[in-house]
């Protein structure tokens, strides 16, 4: 059994934020709130490049378990996630987790199916458009392809 | 507002404090710094990739760092390893909040045993975020270097060694309960004990 050392370390995070002054913490939460609401539109606006940019990653990386598109699919699909579920985009950010999911199964050593990731990603093309009409039928079918290719564990 | 766990009122004064936020996607990294902005913190600063948040760690204190799972050149997770062993203090012992999209129990393990004080699930949303902020500033965990581990103590809770296993802490309780060194105390000497009184209802 190896030698741990362990010590008391000074959190001088919390000597900062107990100094007088600041903001009250409802305060603080709702500042936070508008200045990320303040920034929606570009965000939103964004989504649709980062689609277009995660086909381009499946393009390349048809074929293979892991390697640099691979990770592309997983990080552009990751930051879908992360802003759409910030601005309530719920469908689209679960098509961009159901993704992340898909390809870390391969990137793990399952079976890649190609025709799952098509569909995810043809969906997410399509949501990060703003196409809400059809959201409902996209998501149905995507969750119908991720109960066959990736059940819950 | 009910959900903080903190008193009604309370301030939290972030505003000196050095906060360095570390996103690959630019839109990812904008939410974040917005969000701390409005907590207060004067300039957080952004790094796009892990080369750029190494560079940040050897030329400023850092009180705080918020850490997604994708950094482009890098994964957050060895960000993280190589921050806790890179031997820079006290940023080598500063709270690191890793914020990650998906949230396998793998996912989750691997991010404690980089050694970040503590993970969040995207979409990050601000309250949920603060009262990350406000239990670190409650941490006192204290910090271990190991050859297999280095990080804050990963027993959040005070629950002994694991299971068959020997602690390696010179407070650490053996297993084995040992014989009582003295008898059993009668009914009434517990009672004089605990001293009860007659109480008006």
């Amino acid at each position: 059994m190896s030698t741990a050392r362990i010590f008391r370390i000074e959190n001088r995070l919390a000597k900062i934020a107990r100094t007088p002054g600041g903001r009250s913490i409802d305060e603080a939460v709702r500042s936070a709130e508008a200045r990320v609401a303040s920034v929606r539109d570009r965000c939103i606006a964004s989504l649709a490049g980062k689609a277009e940019h995660l086909a381009g990653h499946a393009k390349k990386a048809r074929g293979e378990r892991e390697g640099a598109d691979v990770d592309g699919m997983y990080d552009v699909s990751n930051a879908i996630f992360g802003v759409a579920g910030v601005y309530g985009l719920d469908a689209l950010a679960e098509a961009a987790c159901s993704l992340c999911d898909l390809v870390d199964r391969s990137r793990s050593g399952d079976e890649i199916n190609w025709s799952a990731i098509d569909v995810h990603v043809d969906g997410i093309r399509l949501l990060a458009t703003g196409e809400t009409e059809g959201s409902e039928a996209i998501m149905a079918g995507l969750r119908r392809v991720r109960a066959r290719f990736a059940p819950p564990v | 507002m009910s959900t903080l766990p903190f008193r009604r009122g309370a301030s939290v004064n972030l505003s000196t404090s050095e906060v360095m936020i570390v996103a690959a996607d630019p839109d990812g990294l904008e939410i974040l710094a917005q969000m701390f902005a409005g907590f207060g913190v004067h300039t957080p600063r952004r790094c796009n990739t892990g080369e750029e948040a190494m560079a940040v760690v050897g030329e400023r204190e850092l009180n705080l760092m918020v850490v997604d799972s994708a950094l482009g050149d890098m994964d957050g997770y060895a960000f993280i390893s190589w921050l806790r062993r890179c031997g820079v203090t006290p940023n080598c012992h500063a709270p690191v909040i890793l914020v990650t999209g998906h949230t396998k129990p793998s996912q989750i393990f691997k991010g404690r045993d980089a050694g970040a004080s503590f993970v969040v699930r995207k979409p990050v949303q601000p309250l949920v975020m603060m009262q990350r902020i406000i239990w670190l500033l409650n941490d006192q965990r204290q910090f271990v270097a190991s050859a297999d581990y280095c990080g804050p103590d990963r027993r959040v809770r005070a629950m002994g060694p694991p299971v068959g296993m020997k602690g390696r802490r010179h407070d650490d309780l053996s297993i084995e309960v040992g014989e009582a060194k003295t008898p059993n105390l009668e009914q009434d000497e517990i009672d004089a004990l605990f001293s009860p009184k007659a109480a008006a209802l």
